[in-house]
């Protein structure tokens, strides 16, 4: 690789990097705003999807409200999963990351001028703005007023505010990019700018084609699977990979070695990643080459899978750091858990395979996988870093850390494998003609019983993750409240 | 926990290894890449939009075919639906003493005197005055159909002569083509007089397509 050759030159502005300090007075208001409300939508998120998993053994429950239907409460809690927690914390973790590998405050050179000040009134403003349309959004599902569109339910004033807000925020990572003050890019930062560019255009297109103007009906389907794919695979996977590349090796104080990997890895899943989700569509009434492209996506997904955490996972690791630091145990797990979604997507886009578990829990897995797992892992990990950064404190409470770690990793681990194996066992009785519809619903009744279990895990996890952040920061009031006196 | 190892701007040592990947690994990625080369040849239906199941066409087999070929029978009963059943009714079987019958007509099914010809020929320019149809007398008028394509008129034949019990080989594009050119002069629509006067033309007698009288 070229790059590899070239010495670490600055580049021609001239300017000096800034000090870490400045750079996080510079973006801690909004990283902090961003962050505290995702974790506060996690919990929400995470309530949500214990009430929707009680409602799969017992439909009775709550089932005389209409607005605590099924039918409302399955998208709110994915919704509030992926727009209230994960998108907010990878624009969180983006914004961070950004300004301190470019050496850059937000703002640029306004400084702490009427300028600067503007500016980051500008992005204050957007961050409530993205809450409050996440806050009106669920509750206009609530209230019925659901899309129907999967993963796009919100209404369509309520995208175009999510969009729009995030356009004002995320422009800033290109900005900062754009008047770096250090020398050639990171890997993370190519991750970034890439993941932030796609955002907008993943999520403008299909609001665009689905919610705003809708096109015709036979290419709504592919349209909504090929979201679904990128919303995962080009915008919150690439935020949770630059955490990683940017935080892992300085975590573990070593050398990111193998570039070339990382640039292969790098394109090849932004190359492979937006044709996934297609195979959701396999005997569907869309033309063969969609789903089929689908397929070998998925298949081919396993290669920068692959490259990815070989390039990360192998990088030498000192195990006393590893055993003591969060953020890093987060991130590995969270690219175990990255290896094991390429493992099942490529499984579960296979024809044959795809045939026995569609339509069963087994699919359902990969999402939740993908989620609470690739993405959500490492974003905790960057939110364990940052903080007592942006706070210039020590400010977690490591047994209430260690508790969210074992506890998400425990109900994470138990829910991902209690729906892919009920899955697999509700889809070889599916097929098999002799079995009952109603014989399959007692099978999988265990199975719906534990994941309750393990919902109720994730719910706690969140919960103890909210009051460690709350404390963090009522920490920050208390203290300045003392030295006020 | 450790938090000594903040995100610095310069990296002290940036040489990265280029340590290449394991050769299996890079084996492995091929193979993967080119499966799902032949994956897609066999499976993509060609890139059509038109293709919704992957196995009827593929670029590895014989390339991209062309539309199956439409039945004439189902086309047929979808014209005859639009234009015909007014007078001779769904079931072929006319209304009596005013429109006459399909089912075992000797003009449908050329018996007796009648020829194919002579069905073309009415159906392209019409029918009037006094007529016999199965021994039974009418006096009506149907109108002329130089309107439909040669393919429209011989597919709304051959349906008539398959349905209902009817059963005679089908009327050919081509002949239709054939018969409005030789009557191109006519103005006027025939009476059966004028029809009989000219000679018929039969069907070439294909084995077990004889006419079954009803």
């Amino acid at each position: 690789m070229i790059h590899a050759t070239l010495p670490n030159q600055q580049k021609d502005s001239g300017l000096k990097p800034v000090d870490n300090r400045s750079i996080d007075a510079s973006v801690r208001l909004p990283v902090i705003i961003l962050f505290g409300n995702a974790v506060h939508w996690l919990v929400i998120a995470s309530l949500l999807s214990l009430i929707v998993s009680i409602k799969l053994i017992a439909p009775g429950f709550l089932g005389g409200i209409s607005f605590l239907n099924y039918g409302r409460l399955a998208p709110m809690a994915r919704d509030l999963m992926l727009y209230g927690w994960a998108t907010q914390a990878a624009m969180a973790a983006g914004i961070w990351l950004m300004a301190r590998l470019c050496g850059c405050p937000l703002g640029g050179d306004k400084g702490d001028g009427l300028g600067g000040m503007l500016l980051r009134t500008l992005i204050i403003s957007a961050t409530i703005l993205w809450n409050l349309a996440v806050l009106l959004g669920t509750l206009a599902i609530f209230a019925g007023y659901s899309t129907g569109v999967e993963w796009l339910e919100y209404p369509h004033w309520a995208s175009s505010m999510l969009l729009l807000s995030f356009l004002l925020i995320g422009i800033w990572s290109i900005l900062l990019f754009d008047r770096r003050r250090t020398g050639r890019a990171e890997v993370a930062q190519w991750y970034l700018v890439a993941a932030f560019c796609c955002f907008p255009w993943i999520y403008g297109t299909a609001n665009l084609l689905l919610v705003w103007k809708p096109i015709q009906a036979s290419a709504q389907g592919p349209i909504q699977s090929w979201y679904c794919g990128s919303l995962l695979a080009l915008w919150l996977l690439p935020v949770a990979l630059a955490s990683v590349y940017a935080l892992l090796p300085r975590l573990l104080d070593c050398n990111p070695n193998r570039r070339h990997l990382a640039t292969l890895g790098f394109w090849m899943l932004l190359l492979i990643g937006g044709w996934n989700g297609m195979d959701r569509l396999i005997g569907g009434p869309v033309p063969a080459w969609m789903t089929s492209a689908g397929v070998v996506a998925g298949v081919l997904f396993l290669i920068p899978v692959f490259i990815i955490s070989i390039n990360l996972l192998g990088m030498p690791r000192n195990e006393t750091i590893v055993s003591s630091n969060f953020p890093v145990r987060f991130f590995l797990m969270g690219l175990y858990a990255l290896v094991l979604v390429g493992v099942i997507g490529a499984l579960d886009s296979l024809p044959d395979f795809s045939g026995v578990v569609r339509f069963t829990a087994f699919t359902e897995a990969k999402a939740q996988l993908w989620i609470l797992g690739a993405v959500s892992l490492p974003l905790f990990g960057v939110l364990y870093e940052a903080l007592p950064q942006l706070l210039g404190r020590e400010c977690w409470c490591s047994t209430l850390s260690g508790r969210h770690y074992i506890i998400t990793l425990v109900g994470l681990g138990m829910l991902i494998a209690l729906m892919l194996l009920g899955g697999l066992f509700t889809g070889i009785a599916l097929t098999d003609p002799t079995v009952s519809f109603l014989n399959i619903t007692s099978y999988s009744y265990p199975f719906h019983l534990m994941e309750c279990v393990a919902q109720l895990l994730l719910l706690i996890a969140a919960l103890i993750l909210g009051v460690n952040i709350t404390r963090s920061l009522a920490g920050d009031y208390l203290l300045n409240k003392q030295t006020g006196k | 926990m450790n938090h000594d190892h903040h995100i610095h701007q310069h990296e002290n040592g940036t040489e990265e290894t280029n340590r290449p990947l394991s050769p299996w690994l890079v084996g492995a990625f091929m193979l993967s890449l080119c499966w799902g080369g032949f994956y897609l040849a066999f499976n993509s239906g060609g890139f059509r939009q038109d293709v919704y199941e992957s196995n009827a066409v593929n670029w590895a087999g014989g390339g991209a075919q062309a539309a199956a070929p439409v039945d004439p029978k189902v086309v047929g009963k979808r014209l005859y639906t639009q234009n015909c059943v007014v007078c001779h009714q769904p079931t072929g079987m006319g209304v009596a003493g005013q429109f006459p019958p399909l089912v075992g007509s000797e003009y449908v099914l050329s018996q007796g005197n009648m020829g194919e010809n002579h069905l073309v020929m009415l159906v392209l320019n019409g029918l009037q005055g006094h007529f016999m149809v199965k021994g039974q007398a009418y006096n009506n008028a149907m109108v002329p159909w130089k309107q439909l394509s040669d393919e429209q008129i011989a597919d709304i034949l051959t349906y008539i002569r398959s349905d209902w019990g009817n059963n005679a080989p089908a009327i050919t594009p081509d002949f239709v083509t054939q018969i409005r050119k030789e009557t191109a002069a006519t103005t006027d629509s025939y009476t059966q007089e004028q029809l009989m006067a000219m000679p018929a033309i039969k069907p070439a007698t294909v084995p077990g397509s004889s006419p079954v009288k009803k």
